[in-house]
């Protein structure tokens, strides 16, 4: 299998993107590292006429990490991100999802952008960013634009990038650097998508703890355990009464070859206690 | 072949493959697994199921392990690629495929050729590999054949400190 003929235009700046984009009268899409990009070009699932290669935009490689703000640049490589050491003592959350993308083979070429532009529904990172109220640094021609997070990711696959636009810089704040973290998903095999996966935070007190899954729905999901009152049950079978009602109520997930939509309504409650375990014991 | 012609249906690329600077002008859909096979001659590398899931086509880009098949070869300009042609020029090269026979790691030998390049890069890594990143890297390749016993065994011989 090979991909249908395209052109290929590798930018050096983000002058040059825009110069492409306004050239290709509309079908024309960015290629970070073409983890899932490629894949899709070689099963002919995608066939635009034109790719913009990132990979030369030394601009949007950057990564910076302080304990008050972390930027990660939209073309740094998985990897990079799953060990840099700054990273993983600043924001460990970061790294663990990450590491959870396919394997190492593809984290090597994949980006932290590329993944998060792709928006697959059973995806860590949107999840992560979802959960930590991330901002999206988008930029196009017509100038930077902030989106939060939670209206970043629109559907399965769908962002709220324009056609010509493109995910510049991913932004998580010190309020999400400053709270804890816990992580479980559940894969048929370890590299395969998830089934389903949560993903949760707190800052001291059981009430703080919230909630952000993948896999069960169009987007990433959040929830407010603490917020809603759920946590006093914790630790009783009330909790799993409760959480399970919420969830069938706020979850839309679905039938596929990997499992049915009520075993992942049954595997968000199995996740979720593991990570609520995991923040208060 | 050589002519240059750089466009956005035909581009020029340059790389070191196996040592050697090779440049072509390619067009723009040209896959990394087909330019090694079939610009370079280079057939060692495997091509199972050309969307990244199976590891047979892993190669390593500047050092680090990645599908040849979901890579454009376009987007690589510059870069340094190793494939398992490389590997019997070295001596520890010659020890790793040595391990991988005593241990009847491979039996058809089609994922071969990628499962030896995941290891040459742990094997190269200056900090030892933990066990975790071992495992995660051999989940990375799909054998119809061996049952993964003798390759696990091939990659813990080779890597032999294991555990520590
Ligand atoms: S051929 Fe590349 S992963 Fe299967
Ligand atoms: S040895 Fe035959 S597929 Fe692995």
């Amino acid at each position: 299998m090979k991909p249908a003929p395209l052109r290929l235009v590798r930018a050096r700046t983000l002058d040059d993107v825009w110069r492409a984009f306004a050239e290709s009268s509309g079908d024309a899409k960015a290629i970070a590292g073409g983890q899932s990009l490629v894949a899709m070009l070689n099963l002919r699932l995608a066939t635009p006429h034109t790719l913009i290669d990132l990979s030369g935009v030394d601009d949007l490689r950057r990564l910076s990490v302080s304990p008050t703000e972390i930027r990660v640049g939209a073309m740094v490589a998985q990897r990079t991100a799953e060990h840099d050491p700054d990273l993983r003592q600043v924001f460990p959350v970061m790294s663990r999802a990450v590491s959870h993308i396919g394997h190492p083979q593809i984290r090597s070429r994949g980006t932290v952008g590329g993944n998060v532009a792709h928006a697959d529904p059973s995806s860590e990172l949107p999840a992560l960013m979802v959960l930590v109220d991330a901002t999206m640094e988008v930029v196009g021609p017509r100038g930077p634009r902030r989106i939060p997070a939670v209206d970043f990711f629109q559907g399965p696959y769908t962002t709220a990038l324009g056609d010509d636009e493109i995910l510049a810089n991913i932004v998580i704040g010190r309020e999400a650097i400053d709270r804890h973290y816990g992580f479980h998903e559940i894969a048929r095999c370890r590299g395969a998508f998830a089934m389903t996966g949560v993903i949760g935070s707190i800052d001291s007190s059981p009430s703080s703890v919230r909630v952000a899954l993948f896999g069960v729905a169009p987007t990433p999901v959040r929830v407010e355990l603490g917020a809603l009152g759920l946590m006093e049950s914790w630790g009783s079978a009330d909790f799993d009464r409760a959480l399970l009602e919420h969830y069938t109520e706020v979850l839309s997930p679905n039938d596929d070859f990997q499992a049915t939509a009520n075993q992942r309504l049954s595997y968000a409650g199995v996740c979720t206690k593991k990570v609520v375990h995991e923040l208060v014991g | 072949m050589n002519s240059s012609a750089d466009s956005p249906t035909r581009l020029d690329v340059e790389m070191v493959v196996n040592g050697e600077p090779v440049r072509r002008a390619i067009e723009a859909r040209t896959l990394l697994i087909d330019f090694l096979r079939t610009e370079l001659g280079l057939t060692g590398t495997h091509n199972g199921c050309s969307y990244g899931v199976c590891g047979a086509c892993t190669v390593l880009v500047n050092g680090v392990a990645a599908r040849s098949c979901i890579a454009l070869a376009a987007q690589l300009d510059g870069a340094t690629i190793e494939t398992i042609e490389s590997v019997s020029h070295t001596e520890r090269g010659q020890e790793i495929l040595e391990t991988f026979s005593r241990c009847r790691g491979l039996q058809c030998g089609f994922c071969t050729p990628g499962v030896v390049m995941t290891l040459v890069e742990l094997d190269r890594r200056i900090e030892t590999p933990n066990r975790d990143e071992i495992e995660d890297s051999i989940d990375g390749h799909l054998c119809r054949c061996t049952g993964y016993a003798g390759i696990k065994e091939a990659v813990d011989q080779t890597l032999g400190r294991v555990g520590r």
